[in-house]
């Protein structure tokens, strides 16, 4: 017998454009994938209700079922394994770089700290509600990828660097990514951390990872099939 | 004939500098040893109260410093459940003398730093700020590597700063009865358990209260022999005494001898001095105008009023205009989301449309 092929539902922002760029690249023959998803600005008007998504208004609804292989409207987690949610305007470089920072200083925040400055701001993403309603219903496995950290060479973040961050370690950012995974792992989802080996100078996204011609229009916020195919990966060993 | 009282101002005498005068008219409570400019580093420290001098500083463009600031990013609202912000550094109130003599000991190794822990079930408290934490720590480690960055705070604070202010609040403490060192509350009250045999109530004398203020305030001027000092009562009352004395008769003993502690203080140099916000709380002049209907929590106006205070007479006493500094400057503008703009928004789009582009339709099926 043929076992079924897990439903996967990937759900986001334009940061998951990278994994469908990536399909050429890695090897989904196992899963039934949908992706559903628009701009970010839309996110705005989604809410979760009778066990969906849903939009707010008939414009919204058509801009996700544009790009959604069965035309939904509406995403229902009954329908899915595995629900991936991918950016969803869930940033969380600013308070990430700043325990980093805490960390490479040497300045101790304790857990109950660390995982208080987590929660405060993943519940200030309307997308991270969602996750964690869809989480609690059981019916299917929920898993977040937030928004990778700005492109190196960006100045996105010059207001906030500080030379203890370019100078950020493994040890440093695993120790932040652990307390995102506890507070994530709380509320029923799944962590898909941004890999160590896409950081450089300490906080940024590795400029091979960022999009062809990112210099000419200034992009340092989307990311290529390489990096897709890395959280391809990551979802794979996540779900079996 | 004249006589020593012939020749003084009119705040010299009750009736010209009180009685004829409406309460918030009285002036001159306080001529200043020394200048605290804006630009002056002042930290602040001790009881509750003085966490709104910290405010009011902040408000009006004074250099107040934290010295132990929550990590970059933090919420406000975070930060003040974890005390961040309160003082210039995270030691929760400092309500006696006895306890910045300890805390300023410890921080430069004058005494060993205590290894007593409070445990409720599996949390952990700092016996001397067993509140710093909303639910305590995970660890006896994380509560002595926390103390370890409030430590350095208070070096950095003491060494890097030009203003000390330190309001005391009580006299009244409980202290460990085999170390002899003092806990910031009650074992029992916030955490930790009370223990009879081992848990002792103290009631500072102003012998004691006075040297242990000089003791703090040697270890100040030997790490910075620079910093001026200012002191300050709280004229919080006591919630409760452990006193056999009526809570209002505690509250006035324990403020009494504090004030004379105080005074006392202001003699030994021109680097110490005492602001009477003590007095124009709780002075009769003010018809306890300034105190909530419970006649414990200062009003926000009282808390005004002291800070006006505070600032004209440091204006009167180093010939500054008064004006500059009774208004305070617009707060900075909130932080606030920046709107996408449109070549965001744009370039978001493209990153979709080119993705599900016939040409990169990769398979999943």
């Amino acid at each position: 017998m043929i076992p079924a092929r897990k439903r996967v539902a990937i759900f986001g922002d334009s940061h998951y454009a990278c994994l469908r760029l990536a399909q050429g690249l890695v090897d989904l023959s196992a899963f039934d994938v949908e992706y559903w998803g628009h701009v970010g600005k839309r996110f705005r008007l989604l809410e979760f209700r009778d066990g969906a998504i849903h939009a707010q208004d008939e414009l919204t609804a058509q801009r996700f079922a544009k790009f959604n292989e069965k035309g939904r409207t509406f995403l229902p987690v009954a329908d899915f394994d595995d629900i991936i949610f991918i950016g969803c305007r869930i940033d969380i470089a600013r308070v990430f770089m700043g325990m980093v920072n805490a960390y490479m200083q040497g300045s101790y925040l304790s857990l109950g700290l660390r995982h208080a400055i987590v929660r405060n701001r993943l519940q200030g993403f309307a997308a991270y509600g969602m996750a964690a309603q869809m989480a609690a219903l059981g019916q299917a496995r929920i898993w977040l990828h937030p928004i990778t950290m700005f492109g190196q060479g960006t100045d996105e973040y010059d207001s906030l660097i500080t030379p203890a961050m370019r100078a950020a370690t493994p040890a440093a950012r695993d120790a932040v990514w652990q307390a995102f995974a506890t507070v994530t792992a709380q509320d029923g989802i799944g962590l898909l951390r941004q890999l160590d080996h896409t950081y450089a100078d300490g906080v940024y996204t590795d400029a091979a990872f960022l999009v062809d011609g990112y210099l000419e229009t200034n992009d340092y916020t989307h990311r290529t099939a390489a990096y897709g195919a890395l959280v391809w990966g990551q979802i794979m060993a996540a779900i079996g | 004939m004249t006589h020593p009282y012939s020749d003084l101002a009119a705040e010299r005498f009750w009736r010209t500098g009180v009685a004829d005068l409406e309460p918030l008219a009285i002036s001159r409570l306080w001529m200043p040893k020394f200048r605290i400019r804006p630009r002056s580093k002042i930290v602040t420290a001790g009881s509750c109260f003085a966490q709104h001098f910290s405010r009011a500083l902040v408000a009006r463009g004074y250099g107040w410093h934290d010295f132990e600031p929550g990590p970059i990013g933090l919420d406000p609202e975070v930060a003040k459940t974890f005390n961040y912000g309160v003082f210039s550094f995270r030691t929760g109130n400092i309500y006696t003398p006895k306890m910045l003599r300890q805390w300023l000991s410890w921080a430069f190794g004058d005494l060993p730093e205590p290894d007593e822990i409070w445990q409720d079930g599996p949390r952990f408290y700092d016996p001397y700020r067993p509140a710093i934490e909303p639910n305590g720590f995970a660890s006896a480690d994380e509560v002595f590597a926390s103390r370890a960055v409030t430590l350095a705070a208070i070096r950095a604070a003491v060494r890097q700063s030009n203003v000390f202010v330190f309001t005391m609040g009580l006299t009244e403490s409980w202290a460990n009865a085999h170390t002899g060192v003092e806990y910031a509350v009650c074992p029992g009250t916030i955490a930790g358990h009370f223990d009879a045999t081992s848990d002792i109530f103290v009631n500072h004398r102003y012998s004691g209260l006075l040297a242990d203020l000089q003791a703090a305030v040697a270890i100040l001027r030997r790490e910075n022999p620079q910093i001026a000092i200012l002191l300050t009562v709280s004229p919080v009352p006591l919630t409760a005494t452990a006193s056999e004395a009526h809570i209002l008769v505690a509250t006035s003993h324990s403020k009494s001898v504090l004030r004379a502690v105080a005074s006392e203080a202001c003699d030994w140099g021109d680097y110490i001095d005492y602001f009477p916000s003590y007095e124009i709380i709780t002075s009769p002049a003010y018809r306890g105008m300034f105190f909530a209907p419970n006649l414990r929590s200062v009003l926000p106006m009282g808390v005004d009023h002291v800070m006006d205070s505070f600032f004209r007479d440091q204006a009167a006493r180093f010939a500054r205009d008064a004006s500059d500094v009774s208004t305070p400057p617009a707060p900075p503008a909130a932080e606030i989301e920046e709107p996408e703009d449109a070549d965001a928004e744009l370039a978001c789009e493209e990153a979709i449309l080119n993705a599900f582009a016939p040409q990169n339709a990769g398979t999943s099926k």
